[in-house]
């Protein structure tokens, strides 16, 4: 920057020595200040000159700079046109953010620099990493308004939660898109979850009486720390009893409103699995037993797992190691020994006696009343 | 499916021992109660054993008695012993298996030369499991049956 100071016949003001102030001004309409902020606003002539190698301003916009001096005179440059500076923040959204399999979503990249101005004619890649999921472009340049669009789709006949991520040379973001199932009425549907097969869900005919979304989520990507915390504090409570990082969230939410289903026509199954690679009968990396494991569903009033108990059933199948248990409703799921009064392993626990021992006519009779009271068990523990 | 493997050969042992004293003793009895069928073998004066299983359609519990005759009169026979039966049921709504332990005192009546009327009581200990439930306790047992022998 450059300014001089001049007469009437355009020639410089060699003797002349003073301050002048530095201005940026709208390019468009001179009245108007330029809506950033100059790095150098005043200047000292000396022998009528001064330039200065560096000047900056803070706004990507067509300016002048305008000096005046002591005396009120003043002088306006060229037109400058202030591009954007280095990229130091980048943007990624999606519309919708939770799809329904076959949906697209439209997402869209934004670049900023420091102060803000976005950045334009830059290179955005774009890609799935993690879950399931297409993009149908790998990378696009900003436009004017510093932004990149593009379609993410999802076609698989499972829910699961899918991290898209854009990225430049030296910044990336990446943000969650949910993607449910659709079950309709009158049909019977079984899903799996993307991130982990062996959750499962089992909707018999009838179940629902209009168009629902259905979702699984794992604890790793519950969406808000509210939540997590919550579950957390439920844990905290049961210690060792349950296998903290096996939650599940199912939703099922109307397609009609986006509102929570609530309870379904009939029961729907679920199933949680557990780890027992050695088949020693005690869930890895805990003292639990396989036998004791039922699922239980979170109470976020009282910030409590409560064994399930909906009518149906709720046991262990360890042929396909994972917790069953048939559902009235949507929630937070986890599989634990709700049940079991101590941590030690105790291979014979579960033979208790369960009445008095009574005078009986024959063999026959003494043992058909133990299956009554087995089954009396059976049925209690369902 | 080991403890099935056990009580057959278990009761394979004893069925030959009993047959094997048979030449000698001869004392071999038919035996119906309530409801059970089976053969008892009269080892000797003082030792029985018999093989027997209930008649029920949801039930099958084959098992092995030992008995103990503490008193041997002319027409009374005062005995004691322990039994063990394998459990195996089958309902419409629950199926499982188990076992029966018991010990028991009671006495035999000669009614005829050669049938005699058998009661006692025991007291046994059940257990039962059906998939991954199970119970277990005591019962007391009265048992009611009719010897014949046969050989």
């Amino acid at each position: 920057m450059t300014i001089n100071g001049k007469n009437f016949t355009n020639d410089t003001l060699v003797n002349y020595s003073g301050s002048v102030d530095v201005q940026a001004i709208s390019a468009d309409s001179e009245t108007y200040a330029g809506t950033g902020v100059l790095g150098i606003t005043v200047a000292s002539l000396v022998n009528g000159t001064i330039t200065k190698y560096t000047q900056t301003y803070t706004k990507a916009e067509r300016i002048k700079l305008k000096v005046v001096d002591s005396n009120g005179k003043t002088g306006t440059s060229n037109i400058i046109y202030v591009g954007g500076g280095t990229a130091t923040k980048i943007e990624l959204t999606a519309n919708p953010q939770s799809i329904i399999s076959g949906q697209t979503s439209f997402l869209t990249a934004k670049l900023e620099d420091y102060y803000g101005n976005v950045l334009k004619n830059t290179e955005i890649d774009f890609s799935v990493v993690k879950g399931s999921g297409v993009i149908n472009i790998s990378s696009g340049t900003t436009n004017a308004n510093g932004e990149v669009s593009a379609l993410f789709s999802y076609n698989l006949s499972q829910p699961g939660i899918s991290i898209v991520q854009a990225r430049t040379a030296n910044l990336s973001i990446e943000i969650p898109v949910r993607a449910s199932v659709l079950f309709v009425p009158g049909t019977r549907l079984t899903i799996t979850a993307t991130e982990d097969p062996n959750t499962k869900l089992t909707f018999p005919a009838d179940a629902v009486t209009e168009n629902i979304e259905i979702s699984i989520s794992l604890k790793v990507d519950l969406d808000t720390t509210t939540v997590v915390e919550l579950i957390d504090v439920a844990n905290s409570k049961l210690l060792g009893k349950i296998i903290s990082e096996l939650v599940r969230k199912f939703t099922a939410n109307k397609v009609s409103n986006n509102l929570e289903y609530g309870e379904f026509e009939k029961l729907v199954s679920i199933e949680i699995p557990y780890m027992d690679s050695n088949n020693d009968g005690i869930v890895d990396g805990t003292q639990i037993e396989v036998n004791n494991l039922k699922a239980a569903r979170l109470n976020e009033t009282t910030k409590e797992w409560e064994t399930v108990n909906d009518g149906g059933i709720n046991e262990v199948d360890r042929t396909k190691k994972v917790v069953s248990c048939d559902v009235k409703h949507f929630s937070y799921y986890t599989i634990g020994d709700f049940n079991s009064a101590t941590l030690t392993p105790n291979p014979k626990r579960g033979l208790e006696t369960v009445k008095p021992a009574e005078l009986h006519f024959g063999d026959a009779n003494a043992v058909k009343k133990k299956i009554k009271e087995l089954k009396e068990k059976i049925d209690n523990n369902k | 499916m080991k403890k099935m493997t056990l009580t057959i050969l278990i009761l394979i042992f004893i069925t030959g021992l009993t047959w094997s004293q048979e030449q000698a003793v001869k004392k071999l009895s038919v035996t119906i109660g309530n409801p059970w069928f089976g053969l008892k073998y009269d080892i000797n004066s003082r030792f029985s054993a018999e093989l027997r299983d209930v008649v029920d359609p949801d039930l099958n519990i084959p098992a092995v008695k030992g008995y103990y005759n503490f008193y041997k009169g002319s027409k009374l026979t005062g005995f004691t012993g322990v039994g063990y039966g394998i459990i195996s049921f089958k309902s419409e709504d629950v199926t499982g298996n188990g076992s029966l332990l018991t010990v028991f005192v009671g006495s035999e009546y000669k009614l005829m030369p050669n049938k005699s009327l058998s009661l006692d009581i025991g007291y046994s200990t059940i257990n039962l499991k059906s998939s991954n439930y199970s119970v277990s306790g005591p019962e007391y047992i009265f048992n009611i049956g009719l010897n014949c022998y046969v050989f």
